[in-house]
C-alpha cells in the first residue's frame, strides 16, 4: 500500500484547468481534496510503491498538470528495511496532535 | 490491513497536504476523522518548537513536536520566510531520521579485528593520547552538517590549540568552488542576493541544476508565482533532462564541461553588440585573468584585452564546442543584454563539481556584472548548498583548512594576529601554512607513513566518507593494512565509514542536541535540545572539549590561552567556571550561546555581523550581516553590496563590493576559457558519467535510508541511459548491469525512461546507496584553486550482466 498526499498546480486558462481536473478526478487512484487558488490537495493510493511513481508520472504526464508536490508518503505491506525505524506509522500523522506554536 | 486504518491514513494525508497548502483551510469530514492539521490547543501533551530542518542548504523550519521524551510529530512552520509552512518529502520525515533501529550508543574500539564497547573515559582517553604522541600527524575531517557551534569549537581546537591546520570539511566536496568564485569575483564570500529573487525574478537559469528534486521548495516559489498568474521564464541548462527541465521553457543541453564556452559565448555577444551594461561597467567593474603561476587572485587586465579573450567564442564556435544551438547562445545574449528584465541564476554541485569549477562560477558572475543584472531584487547570481550549515560552519566560521573564523585566513599575518587576540593565545600560535585539503589529507592517510603519508591519526564528525569521497579505492580504502594509522569516527549509525574505523563514537543528532545552522542565503538559524539522544550518545561539540581538557590535563601547552586559562574555559552566571568537559555538566550551561557570543567579533571583519544569540532565539533565522539600528533592533540584510538595503554602502554610491580584491570597491571579471576535462569517452569507456542525489534519500543515505517510507520509495541505486544505447547493448529496464571506470566496477540495476533522462552516450548513478558505492568509480582529479573533485564527469563503459554480482563493497559489519 502507498499513500501520498499531495498539492496540485493547475494551470491559470480555466478550461485547461478544468480539463485536468476532471480527469484527475476520473482517475480511481485519485481523491481531491479542497483548494486554493490554482492549487489543490489531493490524496494518492495505490497497492505498492511502484503504483506510486507509475501515478505520479503519469499525472505530471498529464495535459493541465503544472506541477505536484508530494508532501507526504505512507508506504504500508513492503519488504521491512534493514534499519527499521522504530516508530512505524504515517510519517503524514506527524501534523496531528496539537498546535504548532 | 483494514480499511479502516486505510481511510485513517487517507484521510491523514489528505490533512497533512491540506495544512501544507494552506493554514486553515476547510477539510470537512476529512480533518474531523483524523484530527490533523486543525487547530487543537493545547488537546494533548505534545510540546512544540522550532528548528530548521536536518537535511539540505535550503533552511525549511520545522515544528517539532515532542511528547514522552521522543519526537512524535513534525510539520512545516508557516512562520518561516524560507518554507512558509511547505516542506519536501524529505523534511516531513526528518523527526523519523533519530530513530532507526541500529543507532549507535556506545563507544567501541576495534580490538582483534573488531568493535569492542569500551567507556567515554577509554575512548577519550585514547583519542589524547595518539594526538599527543604525534599533535603534527593528526587531522580533523569535518562538515557542513556540524553545527556553527560544533564547527567553531573544531577549529579553534586545530589552530588555536594544537597549532594545526589539518582541519577540512565535507563542504570541501560541494561548494569549495563557490567560495573561491566569490573570492575571487568580490573579494568576500557568499551569495549577494537571497531567496527573495526567486519572488522578483523574470527570467530563472539553472546552470547544471535540478532544484525541483534537491531544493523542492525553493522550485515550489517559482511554481507557485506561476500558479498565480506571474511570469516566469525558467531556462535549463544541463547535461540530463530532470524534472526541473519539465517546467522550463527552454532546455539547453550541453556536452560535459562545455558550460565555459556558454558562459563565454554570452559574454562575447554582450560585448560585440554593445549590449553590455557599460554604465555599471564603468562604475563598478575591473577585469582579470588567470596569472603564471595560477593563482585565485590572478593578475589585471584591460577591458580590451577582456574583449579579446572573448573573440574566439562566437555563437558558431560554442555551437561546435557544447552543441548548444548557436541561435539559444543569442538568445541568453538577448535577455541578459535586456535590462528591463530581472534574471536569476541558480546553481549547485553542476558548476562546483568541476575541474573547472571555480572558471565557471566566476564567469556566471562575470556575465551578470558585466550586463548589470546585479544589485536589485531578481537580479542575481545564486549558488544553493546542499548542506544545512556548509554556509554557517563552513564558510563562515572557516573551517577549511587555508580559513580562520569570519573570512580570516592562516596565510595573513594581519588574519592571525586577529584571531590571535580575541582568541588570547601568545603570538605564533597559529601556523601561516594552510592544511591539507580534503583530497591530499585522504591520500595521505592512505598513504604508507614510510611513503609520505603524514596524517597518522584521522577524527570525522558528523559526515560519511567512506562514501562521499570520490575514487574510493584510493582516498578510502587505502587505509586497509595501515597498522600504524588510526581513524576516529563520530557518527550516529553505523557507515561505510564506521566499516573501517578503529574508534567509533556515538553521537547526538539534530534536537538532541542545540544547534544553530546557518544556511544558503546567509540565514543563521538556532534551536534548542528537545529529546535526550540514546544510550550514552553525546554531543560532537563536547568530545571535541573532552578531548581538548584531556590533552589539557596532560600537558599539551596548546589548550591553555596565554593567560593560562583553559581555550574552552566557560563560566556560569556568576563566573565560575562550569566543567563542561564532564558530561553530566555539559547542559549545567548554554554551551552553544558561550561560543556563538565567542565567534561573533570574528564576523564584523568582513562585514559579515551576526546579531546576539538571543535574537536568533526569538526568530526563524536572520540574514547577515545583521546590523543593530539606532533603536536598539537588529535588522537583517536581504541584498548586499545595494545601498537601498545594506547598509555598509554609503548614501550616494548606489552599489559598493566593500571587500573588493583590488580595494576599490571594484568587482572582478575574469577572462576563464573553455579548458577540455582531465577525462573523456574512449574507444575503450565510451560513456559519459554523472553522479548525484535523488529527491528521497539526503547525501550518503545514512539517515534518510534509515527512514522506512523514503527507503521504500527508493530503496536502490541505478544507472539511468537512454533508451537507445540499452538497446543497442542489449539492456532492458531493471536488468543487472556492469558499470565501469579505469577506478572500479559497479553492478546495479538499468533505469531507462525512468526519472532522469540522459542523452545519448551518458550514464547517472545516484550516490545515496552504501551498498552501491558510485565513489569506486569516480575521478579525484580536482579543480586547481577550490581543489574541489569533479563528480560530474569520466568516462566510462557499461555492459549487461547475467545476474547481479556483490561487486561493491558494502559494510563489512
Amino acid at each position: 500500500m502507498a499513500i501520498s498526499g499531495l498539492i496540485i498546480t493547475w494551470p491559470d486558462d480555466a478550461t485547461r484547468a478544468a480539463a485536468a481536473r476532471l480527469a484527475v478526478a476520473g482517475d480511481p487512484r485519485f481523491e481531491l481534496g479542497p483548494a486554493e487558488g490554482h492549487r489543490q490537495v489531493a490524496v494518492l493510493d495505490t497497492p505498492d510503491p511502484r503504483g506510486d511513481r507509475e501515478a505520479i508520472a503519469w499525472l505530471l504526464g498529464t495535459a493541465g498538470v503544472v506541477h505536484a508536490d508530494v508532501v507526504c508518503v505512507h508506504l504500508d505491506d513492503a519488504p521491512p528495511p534493514t534499519a527499521r525505524a522504530a516508530e512505524p506509522g504515517p510519517a503524514c500523522l506527524a501534523t496531528s496532535g496539537g498546535t504548532p506554536s | 490491513m483494514s480499511m479502516d486504518r486505510r481511510s485513517f491514513i487517507r484521510r491523514s494525508a489528505m490533512a497533512a497536504a491540506a495544512a501544507a497548502l494552506a493554514p486553515g483551510l476547510d477539510l470537512g469530514a476529512a480533518s474531523a476523522a483524523s484530527g490533523a492539521a486543525g487547530p487543537a490547543p493545547g488537546a494533548t501533551g505534545v510540546k512544540w518548537d522550532k528548528a530548521p530542518c536536518r537535511f539540505c542548504g535550503t533552511g525549511c523550519h520545522v515544528q517539532v513536536g515532542v511528547e514522552g521524551g521522543r519526537v512524535v510529530a513534525i510539520a512545516g512552520d508557516r512562520q518561516a520566510e524560507v518554507n512558509r509552512g511547505l516542506l519536501c518529502v524529505k523534511g516531513y520525515h526528518v523527526g523519523l531520521a533519530l530513530y532507526g533501529e541500529d543507532r549507535l550508543t556506545r563507544p567501541m574500539l576495534r580490538k582483534n579485528g573488531r568493535l569492542e564497547p569500551i567507556s567515554w573515559d577509554e575512548a577519550l582517553d585514547t583519542i589524547a593520547g595518539r594526538i599527543m604522541a604525534a599533535p603534527e600527524r593528526f587531522a580533523f575531517y569535518g562538515s557542513g552538517q556540524w553545527t556553527i557551534p560544533e564547527g567553531y569549537a573544531a577549529n579553534k581546537f586545530m589552530k588555536g590549540g594544537l597549532g594545526n591546520n589539518h582541519i577540512d570539511p565535507n563542504a570541501r566536496l560541494c561548494m569549495a568552488s563557490a567560495v573561491t568564485g566569490f573570492l575571487a569575483t568580490y573579494g568576500v564570500d557568499e551569495p549577494a542576493g537571497c531567496y527573495d529573487d526567486l519572488d522578483a525574478a523574470d527570467v530563472v537559469i539553472l546552470w547544471g541544476n535540478n532544484p525541483a528534486e534537491m531544493h523542492p521548495v525553493l522550485f515550489s516559489r517559482l511554481i507557485d508565482r506561476r500558479a498565480r498568474g506571474e511570469s516566469v521564464r525558467i531556462i535549463d541548462i544541463g547535461t540530463r533532462r530532470t524534472r526541473s527541465t519539465e517546467h522550463a521553457q527552454h532546455y539547453l543541453e550541453f556536452r560535459p564541461q562545455t558550460d565555459l564556452a556558454i558562459a563565454n559565448g554570452i559574454a562575447h555577444l554582450l560585448v560585440q553588440r554593445g549590449t553590455y551594461d557599460a554604465d555599471f561597467v564603468a562604475k563598478h567593474l575591473a577585469f582579470r585573468a588567470d596569472s603564471e603561476p595560477a593563482t585565485n587572485a590572478g593578475k589585471a587586465i584591460t577591458f580590451e584585452e577582456f574583449k579579446a579573450s572573448l573573440a574566439p567564442y562566437t555563437p558558431e564556435h560554442v555551437e561546435a564546442v557544447s552543441g548548444v544551438k548557436a541561435a539559444d547562445i543569442r538568445m541568453l545574449a538577448d535577455l541578459f543584454g535586456d535590462r528591463s528584465l530581472r534574471i536569476t541564476s541558480l546553481w549547485c554541485m553542476g558548476m562546483n563539481q568541476h575541474t573547472r569549477g571555480t572558471a565557471i562560477n566566476t564567469l556566471v558572475h562575470g556575465v551578470h556584472l558585466l550586463s548589470g543584472h546585479f544589485g536589485r531584487p531578481g537580479d542575481a547570481p545564486t549558488s544553493l548548498t546542499g548542506q544545512p550549515s556548509a554556509c554557517g560552519t563552513v564558510r563562515e566560521v572557516g573551517t577549511l583548512a587555508h580559513a580562520l573564523p569570519g573570512g580570516l585566513v592562516v596565510t595573513d599575518q594581519a588574519g592571525r594576529d586577529k584571531a590571535e587576540k580575541l582568541w588570547n593565545l601568545p603570538p605564533g600560535r597559529i601556523q601561516p601554512k594552510p592544511g591539507h585539503h580534503t583530497v591530499e589529507m585522504w591520500k595521505r592517510f592512505c598513504t604508507p607513513t614510510a611513503d609520505g603519508g603524514d596524517i597518522a591519526t584521522l577524527w570525522v564528525q558528523v559526515t560519511n566518507p567512506g562514501q562521499t569521497l570520490p575514487n574510493l579505492h584510493a582516498l578510502f580504502r587505502g587505509k586497509e593494512g595501515l597498522a600504524d594509522k588510526f581513524l576516529i569516527v563520530s557518527d550516529v549509525y553505523p557507515t561505510a565509514t564506521t566499516a573501517l574505523a578503529d574508534l567509533v563514537l556515538p553521537s547526538a543528532m539534530w534536537v538532541e542536541k542545540n544547534g544553530m545552522y546557518g544556511n544558503s542565503e546567509r540565514r543563521t538559524q538556532q534551536w534548542f535540545k528537545m529529546v535526550d539522544p540514546p544510550g550514552e550518545a553525546r554531543d560532537d561539540c563536547w568530545q571535541t572539549i573532552a578531548v581538548a581538557r584531556r590533552l589539557h590535563d596532560l600537558g599539551h601547552p596548546g589548550m591553555k590561552d596565554k593567560d593560562g586559562k583553559f581555550i574552552f574555559s566557560i563560566p556560569d552566571a556568576t563566573g565560575a567556571e562550569v566543567p563542561v568537559w564532564q558530561w553530566e555538566r555539559y547542559y549545567d550551561v548554554n554551551v552553544d550561546r558561550h561560543l556563538f557570543e565567542e565567534y561573533r567579533p570574528f564576523t564584523r571583519f568582513k562585514h559579515k555581523d551576526l546579531a546576539p544569540y538571543d535574537e536568533y532565539v526569538a526568530a526563524r533565522g536572520l540574514r547577515w550581516p545583521v546590523v543593530q539600528q539606532p533603536d536598539g533592533r537588529w535588522r537583517e540584510t536581504m541584498f548586499r553590496f545595494s545601498e537601498f538595503d545594506d547598509g555598509y554602502v554609503a548614501r550616494g554610491k548606489g552599489i559598493d563590493f566593500y571587500h573588493s580584491p583590488t580595494k576599490d570597491g571594484r568587482a572582478q571579471v575574469w577572462a576563464r576559457p573553455y579548458e577540455p576535462p582531465p577525462e573523456s569517452p574512449d574507444a575503450d569507456y565510451p560513456f559519459w558519467l554523472c553522479t548525484g542525489r535523488v529527491v528521497e534519500h539526503w547525501h550518503s543515505g545514512t539517515m534518510t535510508m534509515r527512514i522506512p517510507q523514503l527507503r521504500r520509495a527508493m530503496p536502490s541505486a541505478y544507472v539511468e541511459m537512454h533508451p537507445e544505447d540499452a538497446r543497442a547493448l542489449g539492456i532492458g529496464n531493471g536488468d543487472e548491469v556492469s558499470v565501469s571506470t579505469r577506478r572500479g566496477e559497479l553492478s546495479l540495476p538499468a533505469w531507462i525512461g525512468g526519472r532522469g533522462a540522459p542523452p545519448r552516450g551518458s550514464l547517472f548513478i545516484p550516490f545515496f546507496d552504501e551498498t552501491r558505492l558510485v565513489n569506486l568509480l569516480t575521478l579525484d582529479a580536482h579543480d586547481p584553486f577550490s581543489k574541489q573533485p569533479d563528480y560530474k564527469k569520466c568516462a566510462a563503459r557499461v555492459a549487461p550482466r547475467p545476474r547481479r554480482a556483490a561487486t561493491a563493497p558494502g559494510r563489512s559489519e
